[in-house]
């Protein structure tokens, strides 16, 4: 049964909520159907509250310092983006000017699980294109379909497919990457460089669980991000487009990063897509006086949050890459929440302006870098197949966004 | 070295204080939190906050190190 809820959805008191102390992530006890998603990922970093919190949240950020992230772009994800629109762009026919069609939502799954598999440590996936990593994709498929279960009446089929793809996964995946850096463990002396390592070399934290936690650990840092960056740079494009259809001279702007990174911020903000739950540990009153009791739930609504601006102007689609923004809040809104609880991997997304680094590996994060490719590709809409949203979900998720690259400039003949 | 806080960003989540105590301090629950100019000694430990604050909101010049 679930407990008394209040949905919130004006930025102030979801911005406090986040921030307090007094709410934590929707116990299982409260319902909610959180306990449906727990059972993939229990103790793992997104259910932790304070110092076992603190403590995790401090080992995990030895794997985001700024040398890691340039890192993961340099020799993961910019490969990564090349090799998967490189494959894309193979399917034009000769004499075409745009590719066949392609799902952006596959494109920037098979990307982003590539990134996720190395900051985890999965062994063996470097070929995008080799059958093991296309197991591991549908494996990650049925698991990140455990999303959906908050917004259908009975997931119970979805837990069991997504708890046996879970099992799957570790035991191809998961256990054998584990086991071999087990067994290399007295060589290593530098610093953990993906999770499993970290994982292995802090047993005296992770030991205060039980062993399954680890795979679940991974399990979270999979779920949590592949489909949502996915979604995101798909969201972006669709917004861009829109935006070029009635600007057409910005499309120039699409080697711009910083143009790139304000109108992935804005699209961030646009479509945070997921509410967060919370439960209340102790009774408050949230900045516009709703009076919250202790063990009662607040239902947060990102993003009607952030849309406050389009909702009180009655504008219906508030996308600008120039716009100004709320300057108490980031210009992505609350896409990656708030608080001690923020999403661990927006750096990883966002990038950053960076004192004292410059020149061409200057990190952008994984948005503007995978925009700037997909645009340096000549990314379009497809015309005759507009992309598919999930009719089952109260959120704009889509199903599939097709899209169609410019063919391939021809390799100029070699003199002989 | 210099350390920035980024008052927008900053939640008060406590992280900077717990991490390097002489360098980052709360005024008050609610932040944002300052910081000092640290010592050769804590430029681990600070950049060890900037990568492990929650929000963001730590950002370090280390150009000169």
């Amino acid at each position: 049964m679930d407990a008394a809820a209040h949905s919130v959805d004006a930025l102030p008191d979801v911005q406090f909520v986040l921030r307090s102390r007094d709410f934590v992530p929707v116990r299982p006890e409260s319902g909610f159907k959180a306990d449906y998603v727990a059972r993939l990922t229990h103790d793992s970093l997104a259910d932790l509250t304070g110092t076992a919190h603190f403590e995790r949240r401090r080992l995990l950020s030895v794997l985001f310092t700024r040398p890691r992230l340039q890192r993961y772009e340099d020799q993961t994800l910019v490969p990564a983006v090349t090799a998967a629109i490189a494959a894309a762009r193979r399917s034009a026919d000769p004499g075409t000017a745009l590719t066949g069609p392609t799902d952006l939502l596959v494109l920037g799954r098979q990307i982003f699980l590539a990134l996720a598999a190395r900051i985890i440590g999965l062994d063996g996936l470097e070929d995008l294109d080799g059958p093991r990593f296309a197991r591991y994709n549908d494996d990650f498929v049925q698991m990140e379909r455990l999303a959906r279960a908050k917004f259908i009446d009975d997931p119970e089929p979805l837990v069991e497919q997504a708890l046996a793809a879970q099992e799957r996964w570790r035991r191809a995946y998961f256990q054998p990457s584990w086991d071999r850096r087990l067994h290399e463990r007295p060589a290593q002396t530098a610093a953990p460089d993906n999770l499993i390592s970290l994982i292995i070399a802090n047993q005296a934290h992770y030991g205060q669980w039980d062993p399954g936690l680890a795979a679940r650990e991974a399990t979270l840092f999979q779920n949590a991000s592949v489909g949502s960056s996915a979604g995101a740079i798909c969201h972006a494009v669709e917004d861009l487009e829109r935006w070029f259809a009635g600007r057409p001279q910005d499309r120039a702007r699409t080697a711009d990063p910083e143009f790139l990174r304000r109108a992935l911020a804005d699209s961030l903000r646009l479509h945070a897509n997921n509410v967060l739950i919370r439960t209340a540990l102790a009774a408050a009153v949230l900045p516009s006086g709703i009076r919250v009791a202790a063990g009662e739930v607040v239902i947060l609504d990102r993003r009607a949050a952030n849309t406050a601006i389009e909702r009180a102007s009655g504008a219906q689609h508030g996308f600008d890459p120039y716009g100004r923004w709320d300057d108490l809040y980031p210009r992505y809104g609350l896409a990656f929440g708030g608080g001690a609880h923020t999403c661990i991997a927006r750096p990883v997304v966002l990038g950053a302006a960076e004192p004292g680094s410059a020149g061409p590996s200057q990190r952008h994060g994984l948005g503007v870098t995978t925009l700037l490719a997909l645009y340096a590709a000549g990314v379009r809409l497809d015309a005759a197949l507009p992309p598919e949203r999930y009719a089952d979900m109260t959120r704009d998720t889509f199903r599939t966004f097709p899209v169609r690259f410019a063919a391939a400039p021809p390799v100029p003949a070699v003199a002989s | 070295m210099k350390v920035f806080i980024d008052e927008r960003a900053c939640a008060a989540t406590g992280f900077c204080t717990r991490i390097a105590p002489g360098v980052f301090t709360l005024p008050g629950p609610d932040g944002p939190a300052t910081a000092a100019a640290p010592a050769a000694d804590q430029v681990d430990l600070v950049l060890a906050a900037e990568a492990a604050c929650p929000t963001g909101a730590i950002s370090v010049d280390d150009a000169d190190f």
